[in-house]
């Protein structure tokens, strides 16, 4: 005999393959919107087919818009000068958050990895080669994640820029605010010393 | 729930869930361990950058139904200069590839291939800035002890094939030694000549594969190699390790892929 009704075991099936969803929080959820009145239902069925329709990559820098080119890349008052690599789409908005940076720009889609063998190719490297030389570009900011394979790609992209007399930054690394020196570890407060500045 | 304490080497770290980390790495007595690190991705955990690649760590690990659960973290030793050097990274992310291709949680313990790797580690570490000549030199070496540690080491004083006892080929006056990567080593004239496939080797680059096998890495460390033998014996030992093991290393395509 089966356990569920054919429609709520479909359903329980696709919750499981969304990420951190397990068999019980998917049978929670899909017993969670059988209880929803019927419009709720058909706006969040249609919030994702549409989502999944309109939502694609911007042609500039890979970022998500529903446009070609999304709302940073049309947005003639930002400075086209600066472009700050990021690894994700969901980076940008971090960065945007913080309202300090008006530049531009370009998302990887990954970090390099010999050992899945991901290549320069497979991250959107090329691209950003051919938009830089392409542009009038006198800043790049790598914003990559501190971790020894964010460093190691921060190390190459510096590499292949570098011949092309841009100025090449990256995000500052140290002591996180509201933190307590005796939990930060020995790389972190090494880091948070040589890097230190003058106040 | 029972709890442990290890001291390991970090070999690769997955993302899990919204800021945990998967954590794979080689123990000082020689087992594979994975284990989950909660919250280590988020900016203020108290793990900071202590489990990152490379680093030696020791923990304390709790049992868990699946995977264990690292509740503590100190880094015993961390190898700085690997992440700032990408053909460092390139390399010791190689050597992590190997290592866990190859070793399964709760195989054979080798405690030799802990050190083996914390040699190698180290000595990447330590070897000139974008020196590919010192890495490639490190990498046979890793590569060669290891083939070693697991059992699959190439002969070389006998015929691979027939198994007759060669001539002392370490000072051989002639220039052709042949080597089989599926027999597993040298052999003799006979078994080449029915052979289509094999590797031709001079003398410098026999000894240098002697050598491998032989020397420490403090004596390793001092001989020198010409770029074309070492080029030939990486390429020779990557091919072995892919026909007898199956990992595929492939490094020399990812660095053409880099295009540096």
């Amino acid at each position: 005999m089966a356990l569920y009704i054919k429609s709520i075991e479909n359903l329980i099936n696709e919750f499981k393959k969304l990420p951190g969803i397990g068999p019980k929080s998917a049978r929670r959820i899909a017993y969670f919107l059988l209880k929803l009145p019927d419009d709720d239902i058909l706006k969040l069925s249609r919030s994702i087919v549409e989502m999944k329709e309109k939502v694609k990559f911007c042609s500039q820098c890979y970022g998500l818009s529903e446009e070609d080119v999304c709302y940073i890349c049309r947005d003639e008052s930002r400075d086209r000068k600066k472009i700050c690599i990021v690894e994700e789409a969901g980076d940008v908005a971090i960065i945007e958050k913080t309202g300090e940076y008006r530049g531009l720009y370009h998302v990887l889609g990954g970090l390099l990895s010999p050992i899945e063998n991901i290549g320069p190719s497979e991250i959107r490297i090329p691209m950003l080669l051919s938009r830089v030389k392409k542009n009038d570009v006198d800043e790049i900011i790598i914003a990559l994640n501190p971790t020894v394979e964010g460093e190691s790609t921060t190390v190459y992209l510096k590499k292949i820029l570098q011949p092309l007399g841009i100025k090449i930054t990256r995000l500052a690394s140290g002591l996180p605010v509201g933190g307590n020196l005796e939990y930060a570890d020995e790389i972190t407060i090494g880091r948070a010393i040589s890097e230190r500045r003058e106040i | 729930m029972s709890s442990y304490k290890a001291k390991a080497i970090i070999l690769k770290t997955y993302k899990l869930g919204e800021s945990d980390k998967i954590v794979r790495m080689y123990s000082a007595e020689g087992d594979v361990i994975s284990a989950v690190a909660k919250g280590a991705r988020k900016i203020n955990s108290k793990f900071g950058g202590r489990l990152e690649l490379f680093n030696l760590v020791e923990m304390e690990v709790t049992k868990g139904r699946n995977l264990d659960i690292i509740t503590q973290a100190e880094i015993l030793k961390s190898f700085k200069n690997i992440a700032s050097d990408f053909y460092k990274f390139i390399f010791c992310e190689i050597i992590s590839k190997i290592v866990l291709k190859t070793q399964v949680p709760g195989g054979d313990s080798s405690p030799l291939l802990f050190k083996l790797i914390y040699v190698c580690f180290n000595e990447i570490n330590n070897a000139a800035q974008e020196d590919i000549q010192a890495l490639e030199k490190i990498m046979c070496f890793f590569e060669i002890k290891f083939l070693r540690i697991i059992g699959l080491m190439p002969l070389l004083k006998n015929c691979s094939k027939c198994n007759k006892q060669l001539e002392n080929l370490y000072s051989f006056a002639g220039n052709k030694i042949y080597f089989s990567v599926r027999y597993g080593g040298v052999l003799c004239n006979n078994c080449a000549n029915s052979l289509p496939v094999k590797e031709i080797l001079n003398v410098s680059d026999y000894r240098f594969l002697y050598d491998l096998f032989n020397l420490k890495i403090e004596d390793f460390r001092e001989i020198e190699v010409n770029a074309f033998t070492l080029k030939k014996i990486y390429k020779l030992i990557e091919d072995y390790i892919l026909y007898h093991t199956e990992c595929d290393i492939s490094s020399f395509n990812y660095l053409k892929k880099l295009g540096i």
